[in-house]
């Protein structure tokens, strides 16, 4: 599964970012940098994780540190593989 | 017909009586009275004033085709009377009988339910009780598992204990304290455990359908055009299917309009609404 991909399609379509998500790097910054990440973003992406993954994620699980940067969030997609 | 011809459409602001105050609603006539008139039963909490753009935008196109509108605000949420904290599952389902009563003492007797995520959840369960009542059930995006929408609900607050760096929760233990009699406050909203016991109790697949419903046309998000639908809706139009109920499904393309804070439209959306109303049934 390309997990980049999957999560840059997550992000443009839960959270309008358009096509500023195809620069993202592993580095870019997401929670607190992204004006669009809210905490009904933050739920949203979880969902869509979720939904897309056919996974469950326990609320323990949501932490800053997981979206911190994009390259976070896909350790922690990894993770849920 | 162009952008600017159905954007004068007038939605009359009104209030019509509910069983604990009154209710806000807009209202748009039909061009005649034997035409049908669709009753909009928003979503839940945050989600019902994401959506109204889009929603306004879907009604003033039916009303340009001779349908009428009556776009329902919930007691106790939006512009109705009431504190958000009293508005639970029963009194939405009693709102709605409310709205129809109010059209019927109109004159207007071919009502159909549009409902939007929990809101489509709702116009089903008010149609399995009543289902010779209303005309078609347009279900956009339905919620088909209470608790799982309930759970994701609960999940904003997590979320924000976690930006703000607070202790976190999980939504088992807000469920644990609701269960002590105490609510809690989610997105800025007072959640009771009323509320959350009456959501939570929804599950579609144990909606008691029947073949006298009219026909429900379901309209849901995909990732690409002609995706598949989630397995879970899957399994429940499967059971449907055995049935012999009358739905049709129809996907679309498009931004989660009902989740974002940006205005944004789905045309393909309402383009699809309105195509399947021009289809036999």
């Amino acid at each position: 599964m390309d997990i980049e991909k999957l999560l840059k399609s997550i992000l443009q379509q839960h959270l309008q970012l358009g096509d500023a998500v195809t620069t993202y790097t592993s580095e870019t910054p997401l929670l607190g940098a992204l004006p669009e990440l809210d905490s009904m973003g933050v739920v949203n992406i979880v969902t869509a994780i979720e939904e897309n993954l056919g996974c469950i994620i326990d609320d323990d699980e949501i932490s800053a540190e997981s979206f911190e940067t994009f390259g976070s969030l896909m350790q922690f997609i990894e993770s849920k593989i | 017909m162009r952008e600017s011809s159905f954007q004068e459409i007038v939605l009359q602001p009104q209030y019509l009586k509910g069983t604990q105050g009154d209710l806000f609603s807009l209202f748009a006539a039909p061009k005649d009275k034997d035409q049908t008139i669709f009753l909009f039963l928003p979503s839940f909490a945050e989600e019902l004033n994401r959506c109204r753009v889009m929603v306004a935008m879907q009604a003033r196109q039916l009303v340009a085709q001779g349908y009428g509108c009556l776009l329902l605000d919930y007691y106790g949420t939006g512009d109705s009377q009431g504190d958000f904290s009293e508005n639970h599952w029963d009194q939405w389902e009693k709102d709605v009988d409310s709205a129809y009563r109010w059209l019927q003492s109109q004159g207007y007797h071919h009502v159909a339910l549009w409902g939007l995520r929990l809101g489509a959840m709702l116009a089903l369960s008010c149609a399995v009780k009543q289902p010779e009542r209303y005309r078609k059930i347009l279900l956009w995006q339905p919620v088909i598992d209470g608790s799982a929408f309930m759970t994701q609900f609960l999940r904003l607050r997590i979320a924000m204990l976690m930006d703000r760096g607070l202790k976190k929760e999980t939504a088992l233990e807000m469920r644990a304290m609701l269960q002590t009699g105490s609510s809690i406050e989610v997105a800025g909203y007072e959640i009771t455990a009323q509320m959350v016991r009456g959501i939570d109790a929804q599950k579609m697949i144990e909606y008691p359908v029947s073949d006298k419903l009219p026909i429900i046309d379901w309209f849901e998000v995909t990732m690409e055009e002609k995706g598949d639908l989630p397995l879970a809706s899957q399994r429940l139009l499967q059971t449907w299917s055995d049935k012999k109920i009358n739905y049709r499904v129809h996907t679309y393309t498009g931004p989660f309009f009902w989740q974002l804070h940006e205005r944004e439209l789905t045309p393909l959306l309402i383009e699809r609404t309105l195509a399947s109303l021009k289809l036999a049934g």
